[in-house]
């Protein structure tokens, strides 16, 4: 028997499209939607609802700006998204040790 | 949740860590920028031989060399703008090319300048450190053809050691057109057509 304790994982990363997202961004600096898009091969109304899921909860930051006249969106773990992907994976990984 | 799902968890994890890292953009720019810049070089040193102006060949090179570390500042920061990620290996296949680019100046300005580095190894030099290069960017890239580039850079180096002569310089412009400006070409023209700006 283990003490793990799923509730105890946070259910904001604990989808695989919001997951594979802060696995992405926990690697790079700022990641373009279209990157992420093409990462996760996912489609963009999908991945918009998770990327604002994860916006609310603050983990993490949206940048807009122009490259090119095109609109380009990139987004960016913050300190608080990198701390929670962190206790995510600790968990998980605490719970495979046991 | 049970252990297995943890595991199936952090292998996927993982593997969009591994997937993504591995991503690098490589447009061929800096390739096309520093080949031109180093043929035009080579060609006033030539006019600067033939027509016996005697200018130093320092006076060449620097203002060329500025102009190229200029425009890259101004190619970089427009390429980090196009960037869609700036992953891992992004960060190695640039850091690589900015220390060699800083290499050059130290062992062919500075090196020439205090006879450390004889004129007729300059071009071997630079042979060297562009096999270098090429070779990092093969490595990155899991690209055959790049590795091969390296391995024609460096048989250049060691030829040019060997048979140093009049004939080096002209052989590194046609090396670099060679081996520097079409790759770059290619490499521009294939990353136009993939990305589409």
């Amino acid at each position: 028997m283990t003490d793990f304790n799923y509730r105890k994982l946070d259910e904001i990363i604990h989808s695989r499209i919001r997951l594979a997202v802060m696995a992405i961004l926990i690697n790079v600096e700022e990641a373009e939607f279209l990157f992420l898009r093409k990462q996760i091969n996912t489609t963009d109304g999908n991945l918009s609802i998770h990327l604002k899921k994860l916006e609310e909860a603050g983990y993490i930051a949206v940048k807009k700006s122009f490259v090119n006249r095109k609109p380009v969106t990139a987004y960016r773990l913050t300190d608080k998204g990198k701390n929670a992907f962190r206790n995510y994976i600790n968990h998980l990984e605490g719970f495979i040790k046991k | 949740m049970d252990q297995s799902k943890a595991m199936e968890e952090i292998t996927f994890i993982k593997k969009v860590i591994t997937d993504s890292q591995q991503i690098f953009v490589n447009n061929g720019r800096q390739y096309i920028l520093w080949s031109s810049l180093a043929i035009l070089g080579i060609l006033l040193k030539y006019i600067n031989d033939l027509t016996k102006i005697s200018i130093s060949a320092l006076w060449i090179w620097i203002p060329i060399l500025f102009i190229g570390w200029l425009s890259t500042f101004i190619l970089k920061k427009r390429f980090y703008k196009e960037l869609p990620a700036k992953t891992f290996v992004q960060k190695i296949f640039d850091g690589s090319w900015t220390a060699l680019a800083v290499a050059f100046p130290i062992l062919c300005l500075v090196g020439f300048y205090t006879h450390a580095i004889q004129p007729w190894a300059v071009p071997s030099v630079i042979a060297t450190i562009f096999g270098c290069g090429y070779f990092i960017t093969g490595i990155l890239s899991d690209s055959l053809w790049i590795k091969l580039l390296a391995v024609c850079w460096w048989i250049f180096a060691i030829v040019m050691f060997l048979i140093p002569g009049e004939h080096s310089v002209p052989l590194l412009g046609l090396m670099l057109i060679l081996f520097q400006l079409i790759p770059g070409i290619l490499i521009y023209v294939r990353w136009k057509k993939k990305t589409g700006i």
